[in-house]
């Protein structure tokens, strides 16, 4: 990634130490000219709610040498004019997939039967890397310094990323990764330091279902206490016992029991949320939740000494115009048959306040005097700063929505004393940005990881690019090639599977997959934005009607009576 | 090809309907939720459980039911217990049946019901239920009783409130068929507008669990994964071998406790099996033939169960003699409530809902009477969240087909139920000391033309005809799409759901 003095050079720094020795040996990497910088004259938030204007934070050897409105700046400081710059403490992730590749097709998401075709396997003895019980892998040694991931969590301001990997209902342990270097030793801060564990039910084994997820945990659970205790048992008086063997399972389990090791679990609803606790309870974990984006209706839960703590997802649902102007009624009655459309206006009306309550969410729970930090599990990293304007839009002071961000993050993470403030001593994570950041257009211009800084140039729309010729954006807007990720509602279900379309607009072929099958595509045409096909199934066909727009498409699956709503998006090329 | 697959299966779904199941075994002693099971692991000086809290908190840790009051003045009302009473008052304190009888006057602050001309019965017992649950079926072994409805419970589905709308204050939310030991089923009132899974449970009411004969688990097992069972003998043989091991783990811990040996590796399915083998979960059995119940009483025999309801029993009326007999030889046990019977063998079954596919081909409407007057004790269940809104009417078809009397019709959906999910002390009649669990009808009950009016729950009205608003839902998903209306025909039946359908639809095709 672009950094240092070439960078330096983009903003007209003026203080550019020549560097004849890197400049004959093109191929080595580029010595930084000091480790020392000075970001001078901005507008510092040492901490929420804490502001220094035209202030000068001097980062020397990764961490803050000084903070203030008189500091001298040392000689060798690299100079950034922050006249017009606001800086905040570099942002914390409590609970993000950062720093290793997503599995193409994730383990689990499928419910009850459904292995792989051909595939025959004991029930009871099926292999744990399909059941998802992995809780002795580690984040630590699974993160790859070259991860895509990292470099896009560091530009939206996020220098802390407590990372777990991707996988079944208990995939491994999080380390809290500083997402900056080439090796691995950098990178993470501390290994292991949870055990995560959400609800992803495996596919054609169990658990297939959240009941059967919950059973696992208890079974393991309790079978790590007991061979704890025997174990203990045996090297006291081994006469008359059998020596426990070592199983990196249990093992890795036994620390949550007691409580030692936090037990982070992504929730995506309150009803998973009840479901953690009740593991809480029976199992004596020490629960971290995260996600939970419903949860208003949570926090009589959440509050009080022995409250679980929460990282809210930084995930919204998607922004939608609405011009009506209904607003719901909650004890609407349909007058006879006569107002249907005053119905469906009104039942429209609540999806649009339920939107604006998840909105709100944040709010509710500062005012309920509930302290939380963020995750980014369940939202998409494009959208958190909008999100998060979103969130003070909705009531959410701007302070709170920072100490969420940072403070109290650090604080859930356990690294209040390194992260999460502006102030000397701690290590030198900063978010540079060109306005306040919860402010319209805000960007973000540099992000400093343990001193090492990290250039963004501002965005700016190429003129006369949108809009200028309409007619034919919108025809070349509508491309069918390509590989599509589609998603399909069955009985309340989501399943999932991928598309492939192929040729040109005007002659197009494809194929329809999901799981190990593949299926040809019949009478593929594109009319417009709307392309159709159909597809054998087994004596019956299958109508696919897609309305495509840019990378996306919804529509419909039709056969027989049924008639299932599908979407999908266009995998990047 | 998973998603086109479970298209064809849910037009199918006509075919599939039905194999839903479940079974009630009234548990010895009142076996409390709150109390810690004795298990039989610990061990010696080694005490597996020192490390670990009791597997269930106790009840003081759940956000406590609330209760109300309310004076119901001039109802006709039908106790089932003790016959109908004319022009009578029914006073609640407290979520309790406090007073029954003639000018009471309400105490202060409690809200007054005149129900003069209307007819005032228990709230409704849901014997077989698959509402309020997020899943139904662990459909990844024949075996899974080591998971429970009991995790899964959704006080947000919308069912809950329908139900009330048809006088059923508890329903009895059970693991599906899809498996010959499935898993273990929760009892819950319909709490409507708690938003705590926690606040619906019944604390208090005994562990059940779900078995299930026939075609279900030997598709899905047998002829969906190419193991056993495939036929009824390997149903047979499944259950066998599970009491077998639960058996094995038993004598290992057993052993443990007293010194020699250690406990057995912990195993929450057999431990499970282990409580059901010590009379702690009742077993409640989907089955439909003659001979597949009288092969389940025999293993039951075998192994010193004494004690089961079959759930739809279809061909219950072949064997309800065998049925009022089992369990009368079985040793005396405590503490039953009734003290009638040592043990018993009871049927829960539809009113007249049959040929929905092979194994159920054969049925009666007579099936309820002919089980009744045989002195089986038998209710009548729903398995849907739409047959639910209306067992008053599945009730009263016994009067048509058998000629019971009203007190036995209603049996069918109150006391009986309530018999067979082993709360009858609790609910099921209006007595004093009971809940109080009402439901208020404008024309009786057992008539075409009842309408529910009112549904109390521990003395709070959660059902309200005059304040029934058209959306009832208690949240909403922040992207549900309102769509115009559909009418999916049986999709409400749920005791196949989580099974991958693909198969089925598979080989529905290939029979043609």
């Amino acid at each position: 990634m672009a950094r240092s003095f070439r960078l330096l050079a983009a903003v007209g720094a003026s203080l550019l130490v020549p560097l004849t020795a890197a400049a004959q040996r093109p191929d080595a990497e580029i010595p930084t000219p000091s480790r020392t910088w000075a970001i001078e004259r901005a507008r510092v938030t040492v901490a929420p709610g804490q502001v220094l204007e035209r202030a000068t934070v001097i980062v020397r050897d990764g961490l803050i040498l000084d903070v203030g409105t008189n500091v001298r700046v040392p000689f060798d400081a690299q100079r950034i004019a922050g006249d017009s710059l606001h800086v905040y403490a570099g942002f914390l992730d409590g609970l993000g997939n950062v720093g290793m590749p997503k599995p193409d097709a994730p383990q689990g998401g499928g419910r009850g039967q459904g292995a792989p075709q051909g595939e025959r396997i004991n029930p009871d003895d099926a292999p744990r890397e399909r059941t998802g019980l992995q809780p002795e892998r580690q984040m630590a040694d699974l993160v790859k310094p070259d991860d895509a991931s990292i470099e896009a969590h560091r530009k939206a301001g996020f220098g802390v990323v407590h990372s777990v990997p991707y996988g079944g209902f208990l995939p491994g342990q999080g380390a809290l990764l500083l997402l900056h270097g080439d090796r691995v030793p950098d990178l993470v801060f501390r290994p292991s330091v949870s055990l995560f564990s959400q609800f992803q039910t495996a596919r054609g084994v169990a658990p297939g279902t959240p009941m059967g997820i919950m059973a696992a945990w208890r079974n393991v659970g309790r079978e790590a206490a007991r061979r704890a205790d025997l174990r203990s048992a045996y090297e006291t008086s081994p006469e008359g016992r059998s020596r426990v063997t070592s199983d990196p399972v249990y093992e890795a389990v036994r620390p949550a029991l007691g409580g030692s090791l936090p037990v982070y679990f992504y929730t995506k609803d309150v009803l998973e949320a009840h479901r953690a606790l009740m593991l809480r309870r029976d199992l004596g974990l020490n629960v971290v939740l995260a996600g939970l984006p419903d949860a208003t209706d949570f926090t009589n839960r959440l509050s009080g000494t022995d409250a679980p703590r929460l990282l809210l997802t930084l995930g919204l649902p998607d922004e939608k115009k609405d011009s009506s102007g209904v607003a719901y009624v909650p004890g609407f009655r349909l007058d006879r048959d006569a107002n249907v459309a005053g119905e469906r206006a009104n039942l429209e009306a609540r999806v649009r306040a339920t939107r604006q309550s998840y909105e709100g969410t944040a709010a509710a729970l500062h005012r309920a005097g509930i302290r939380f930090g963020v995750t980014t599990m369940g939202a998409k990293l494009a959208d958190v700063q909008k999100n998060l304007r979103r969130m003070v839009q909705a009531g959410l002071p701007e302070d709170a929505a920072l100490a969420a961000l940072t403070t109290h993050t650090a604080e859930i993470l356990g690294v209040s004393r390194q992260f999460g403030t502006v102030e000397r001593g701690k290590i030198a994570n900063l978010v540079v940005t060109t306005k306040p950041f919860f402010a319209e257009n805000s960007a973000v211009r540099y992000v400093f990881v343990e001193g090492e800084q990290y250039s963004y140039e501002p965005t700016t729309r190429p003129a006369g690019g949108r809009g200028s010729s309409r007619a034919g954006a919108a025809a070349s807007a509508v491309q069918a090639v390509g590989t599509w990720d589609y998603d399909v509602t069955v009985q309340g279900t989501a399943q999932s599977g991928t598309m492939v379309f192929s040729g040109t607009n005007e002659s197009l072929s494809g194929t329809i997959s999901s799981d190990a099958d593949t299926t040809p595509l019949q009478d593929v045409a594109l009319d417009g934005a709307t392309l159709t096909a159909t597809f054998p199934f087994q004596g019956q066909s299958v109508r696919l009607t897609l309305t495509l727009t840019g990378d996306t498409f919804a529509g419909t699956a039709d056969v027989g009576p049924l008639s299932l709503p599908i979407s999908g998006t266009r995998r990047p090329n | 090809m998973r998603l086109p697959a479970l298209m064809i299966a849910s037009a199918r779904f006509l075919l599939l309907a039905g194999l839903s199941s479940a079974a009630l075994v009234p548990v010895a002693e009142a076996q409390r939720r709150g109390a810690t099971p004795a298990r039989p692991a610990s061990a010696r000086p080694v005490s597996v459980q020192a490390s670990l809290p009791p597997e269930r908190a106790s009840d003081d840790a759940l956000p406590r039911a609330r209760t109300g009051s309310v004076l119901v003045q001039g109802a006709t009302v039908l106790t089932v217990s003790h016959g109908t009473l004319a022009n009578t008052d029914v006073l609640v304190q407290d979520g309790r049946i406090a007073r029954i009888g003639t000018g009471l006057s309400a105490p202060a602050g409690v809200p007054v019901v005149n129900a003069s001309g209307l007819y005032l019965m228990p709230g409704i017992i849901d014997a077989h239920s698959h509402i309020a649950t997020s899943s139904v079926n662990e459909a990844t072994s024949p075996v899974t009783a080591e998971v429970t409805q009991e995790d899964v419970i959704d006080p947000f589905d919308v069912s809950i409130y329908r139900a009330l709308a048809g006088g059923v204050t508890v329903s009895h939310v059970m693991h599906g068929s899809a498996n010959v030991i499935g898993g273990q089923n929760e009892t819950i009132k319909h709490r409507w507008g708690e938003r705590d899974p926690e606040a619906l449970k019944m604390a208090g009411a005994p562990r059940t669990i779900k078995f299930a004969l026939g075609e279900n688990p030997t598709r899905v097992h047998g002829r969906g994964n190419g193991i056993v069972p495939a036929t009824r003998m390997g149903v047979e043989q499944v259950i066998r071998n599970a009491f077998e091991q639960a058996l094995r783990y038993k004598a290992q811990n057993a052993a443990a406790a007293r010194g020699a040996g250690d406990p057995a590796p912990y195993n929450l399915r057999l431990q499970t099996l282990a409580d059901i083998l010590d009379g702690k979960v009742l077993i409640h059995c989907h089955s439909y033939r003659a001979d597949e119940i009288y092969m389940l009483t025999r293993v039951l025999r075998d192994y010193g169960v004494h004690r089961i309801v079959f759930q739809h029993v279809n061909e219950g009326f072949k064997v309800a003699p065998e049925l009022a007999a089992f369990g009368n030889d079985a040793p005396t046990v405590a503490g039953t409530g009734d003290g009638v019977t040592n043990g018993f063998a009871m049927a829960s079954v539809f009113a007249d809902w049959w040929a929905y596919k092979m194994e159920v081909y054969y049925s009666t409407a007579y099936n309820a009477a002919v089980l009744t007057r045989n002195g089986v004790v038998t209710s009548i269940n729903s398995d849907s969240n739409e047959l639910n809104r209306h067992l008053y009417h599945e009730a009263a078809k016994t009067q048509r087909y058998g000629g019971l009397t009203d007190d036995e019709a209603l049996a069918l959906i109150t006391l009986n139920p309530a018999r067979q999910l082993g709360i009858d002390g609790r609910v099921g009649s209006i007595d004093v000391g009971k809940d109080g669990d009402l439901a208020l009808f404008r024309g009786h009950p057992l008539s075409v033309y009842a309408v529910p009016l009112g549904t109390w729950v521990d003395g709070i009205r959660r059902f309200d005809a005059d304040r029934d608003g058209d959306d009832a839902r208690l949240s909403v998903r922040p992207d549900e799409r309102v769509d115009t209306a559909t009418l999916h025909v049986h999709d409400d039946h749920r005791c196949m759901e989580g099974v991958d359908l693909a198969e089925l639809a598979a080989e529905a095709t290939e029979g043609r």
